[in-house]
């Protein structure tokens, strides 16, 4: 680490003039030296994102951005004219993008962006053969093949990789890396992330690490700066940041993160007694699957595909079962399932010991009454022209309440999430992310469902407001004794609030046990690599400091 | 080593490109199957309307005061006693074997084929003229507005397109040809020429009229291009593009230009027919010996034959473009092909 390869200072980013003038960032400094890795972490809207694109000048031309200092291997970047940039951007500044699917030209291939990147350093001659071998080198299989295919046939994961072989390409002294595994699977995301490990060393990059990812941070990150509403508010080492946090806002970041890691979760006994408890006295359980198939025609060749297959379990009354799978392994279908959205293809489903399979329509309507969904897209669940004492209000009357006590029931159902009766008021997007994932518990507990099918809930939310939101839902269920179907990808979220968890893969239920004989002792192998990729905050933490 | 691996590569793309090929021309025939459905259904529905509209041929033929017994007899003579049913059949019997059966007023009871041979190519190279330049206007008010957003230019080319969209043809026709024919001379204000005749003849006495069709089309093709365009240019892609340093001209064309084609293409099938319901109006003010005075005469004089045929020959026509645009959009678009 000898010179500093970027030396930022007072950077302040904002939009808009006047009186709607939104500061974005407040007076940024950032030191990267050649070689290092600079972990940013906070939480969304913290202004970590726009930190990277203000560096690339990639901000949208409504920006307002300006720096006391903009330095880039000795050069002030503020001073280059557009082409001057043009000509950086690239070569020599690079980025990596958070969605690798949107990454790509959806109307060319897989080659053709390659030749595009190549044709831009400069490279000549057969650009195939260099294009396959840089594609080899990220470990991409079939890469021929893949040359000639479309992004729209391909996997996140390889399309991530496909992109980190452009960056590889270009060769650049800086990449900007926005969030690059947030939305692969967890096996995936280690392969991807020692793989951009070591071309990180291969090219001797300096790297700006963008990440909400606490235990991602932590083992890959050289330095870590932490960002809160516009201004970073600590930086330093690593093993500094996460063993002795000097911020307050720090050290919450981090407690909740392994609040959340299960160093210190809530007691699991009072839980699976609980759970054992209810199925003692309700000899019915509330679900009973056997052997269920679902499957969708498929626009390909392939005739159709089985999103289930001859999946079997039961549902006790009153526990959480958590549903955890990479995506694609059937894991949303089967929570959907349970609601009999979808016409099983074999199989049976009994609710409340009543055949459900082929229950028609009609009939269905009064049964769902009882079973709710919260969604992992709280924004997206709510009409935009209705506060969110209207649609409190909707689902009460739906439930039979009667009309004159219909306000008093809403706020007192917003008080029982923790909110308050003036948050009744306001629309979709006035609140935050978690305040409408609370009302969408609110929406859900309304109607007195017997089980809640919770599909990520939580996945789109901050670390500090996942805590919250997840005890929410504890306390919930612990009052109310409805089941939750709890689906999940993210192991710490699954132990921490499951009594029993079932591991689904590419369709199939691996295995269905109580969550710390699945946690201690896995009985499938996909479940033990599942587990071997889990990066337990507390033990990262104890190795770093 | 690395032949064969070229080899192999070069033939599975073949083999793709056959297979996304093929299944294009199945898409294609299939949806060519549907569109002769719509044309059925769509003769009956033609059929229907005009008979249920009031009026009499006989009337126009005969003149007003014409005899009880000459209108019955002129009815037997065409026809036109017989059961709807059974006029319907024997019309759609002749229209099979390409007879369209023969005029109703016009003299020397022409068959309709024969009137339709000579007037439609005005109307389809008049129509096709209009929509070259509607397409032609459209692409560079588009750009600019999207490139230029929110700048001067974008509010010169949104005024130009609300101006297009809210005048009249028919209007702008005499507006052209008082500026342009009378006032300055530019143009000719009356009369067609063939293109077989002359091409470049052919589109100089054209113009006013393609134009005068061309322009409502133009500023809704603009708009569409525009907001199109401005959507595009938010996508992941774009960014991800001009972080590879890629230069803009060719983020745009290759990027943002060649994603907003299928949906401008989209737009532009479906306003196909509007430019034929402008060639009928504006036909008959420049004097074009179209289809447009055919089917104006026709439906004044209710003249069924000729009617029916101008309205199932447009309706083929927009069914065949869109069926076309559809095509193309499947093609362009790599997420439909398969």
């Amino acid at each position: 680490m000898d010179e500093a390869l970027v030396k930022i200072r007072d950077l302040r980013v904002s939009f808009g003039r006047g009186d709607a003038k939104t500061r974005i960032l407040k007076g940024i400094d950032i030191d990267l030296a050649n070689g290092e890795i600079l972990g940013i972490i906070g939480e969304s809207g913290s202004g970590k994102t726009m930190t990277g694109l203000s560096l690339l000048r990639l901000l949208p031309q409504t920006a307002h951005v300006e720096a006391v200092k903009m330095f880039f291997a000795g050069e002030e970047l503020q001073q280059k004219s557009g082409g001057e940039f043009d000509a950086l951007r690239g070569v020599q500044l690079a980025m990596v993008f958070q969605d690798p699917v949107g990454s790509f030209n959806p109307c060319k291939t897989i080659g053709w962006h390659f030749a595009q990147v190549l044709r831009r350093v400069g490279e000549t001659g057969e650009l195939r053969d260099k294009s396959v071998q840089l594609l080899r080198d990220v470990g991409v299989k079939r890469a021929e093949e893949t040359m000639f295919l479309y992004p729209h046939q391909l996997s996140g994961g390889m399309l991530q990789r496909a992109l980190i072989a452009l960056v590889l390409a270009l060769r650049p002294k800086l990449i900007v890396a926005d969030e690059p595994t947030t939305n692969l699977d967890k096996i995936v995301e280690k392969q991807v992330l020692d793989l951009f490990l070591s071309l990180q060393r291969r090219l001797g990059a300096s790297v700006i690490f963008v990440t909400h990812d606490m235990p991602v941070a932590a083992s890959f990150c050289h330095r870590i700066a932490v960002m809160n509403a516009g201004e970073i508010v600590e930086v330093g080492e690593t093993a500094q940041i996460f063993g002795r946090p000097r911020h307050p806002y720090t050290r919450r970041l981090i407690d909740t993160a392994l609040k959340l890691a299960g160093a210190n979760g809530r007691p699991k006994e009072n839980q699976s007694h609980r759970a054992r408890q209810a199925a003692r006295f309700a000899e019915e359980p509330l679900y009973r699957v056997r052997d269920l198939t679902i499957s969708f025609p498929h626009s390909n060749r392939h005739g159709s595909f089985r999103a289930l297959d001859g999946v079997s379990f039961d549902v006790m009354p009153g526990e959480i079962l958590g549903i955890l799978g990479e995506s694609g392994s059937g894991k949303t279908t089967l929570g959907r399932s349970l609601l009999r959205l979808y016409e099983p293809a074999g199989g049976r489903i009994e609710y409340r010991g009543r055949d459900i399979t082929h229950e028609r329509e009609r009939s269905l309507r009064s049964i769902r009454r009882e079973m709710q969904m919260v969604f992992q897209d709280p924004g997206g669940s709510f009409s935009p022209r209705r506060t969110m004492g209207q649609a409190l209000r909707e689902a009460l009357a739906m439930a039979r309440h009667p009309r004159a006590e219909l306000r008093r029931r809403a706020v007192s159902l917003l008080e029982r999430v923790g909110l308050t009766a003036e948050h009744g008021d306001r629309y979709a997007h006035e609140l935050s992310g978690g305040q409408l994932q609370r009302v969408a518990i609110a929406r859900a507990i309304a109607l007195e469902p017997r089980v809640i099918v919770a599909d990520e809930a939580v996945s789109k939310l901050d670390v500090s407001v996942r805590a919250e939101i997840l005890t929410l839902l504890g306390d919930v269920q612990r009052e109310i004794g409805m089941a939750i179907i709890f689906i999940t990808h993210d192991l710490d979220v699954a132990r921490y609030i499951c009594d029993r968890i079932a591991v689904m893969y590419h369709g199939k239920l691996l295995e269905i046990g109580h969550t710390e004989e699945i946690f201690t002792r896995p009985a499938a192998g996909y479940t033990q690599s599942l587990l071997g990729t889990h990066q337990n905050l507390a033990k990262l933490i104890g190795a770093v400091a | 080593m690395s032949d064969t691996k070229v080899h192999l590569a070069a033939r599975i793309a073949t083999a793709d490109f056959r297979q996304s090929l093929s299944r294009s021309l199945k898409a294609t025939a299939s949806r060519l199957a549907s569109a002769l459905l719509v044309l059925l259904v769509g003769s009956l529905v033609v059929f229907l309307t005009i008979k249920a509209a009031p009026g009499d041929p006989a009337l126009s033929v005969l003149g007003e005061q014409a005899s009880p017994e000459a209108i019955a007899a002129f009815h037997k003579e065409h026809g036109l006693d017989r059961p709807l049913a059974m006029q319907y059949l024997s019309w759609l019997g002749g229209v099979l074997t390409g007879d369209f059966g023969a005029s109703l007023t016009v003299a020397a009871r022409q068959p309709v084929s024969a009137l339709l041979f000579a007037k439609l190519p005005a109307t389809l190279f008049l129509g096709f003229y209009a929509l070259f330049l509607a397409v032609a206007i459209s692409l560079l008010l588009g750009t600019l507005a999207a490139s230029q957003r929110g700048k001067l230019t974008d509010t010169v080319c949104t005024s130009i397109s609300v101006f297009g969209i809210s005048m009249p043809d028919f209007w702008l026709s005499y507006v052209l040809i008082y500026f342009f024919g009378l006032g300055l001379g530019w143009f000719p204000t009356y009369g067609y020429v063939s293109p077989g005749e002359s091409l470049v003849d052919a589109l100089y006495v054209g113009f006013l009229p393609a134009l005068a069709i061309a322009a409502p089309m133009a500023a809704v093709f603009s708009r569409t291009l525009r907001a199109v365009l401005i959507e595009t240019m938010t996508r992941p892609y774009v960014t991800a593009a001009r972080a590879f340093g890629l230069k803009s001209g060719f983020i745009f064309l290759h990027y943002t230009f060649r994603n907003a084609l299928v949906p401008y293409l989209t737009v532009i099938g479906l306003q196909i027919r509007y430019i034929l319901g402008g060639v009928v109006v504006v036909e008959r003010i420049f004097g074009v010996p179209g289809v447009g005075s055919l089917m104006v005469d026709g439906s004044f004089q209710r003249d069924y034959p000729v009617l029916l045929a101008c309205t199932i020959v447009f309706l083929a026509i927009v069914l065949l473009v869109n069926t076309v645009t559809d095509s193309i959009c499947t093609l362009l678009d790599p997420r439909r092909s398969r």
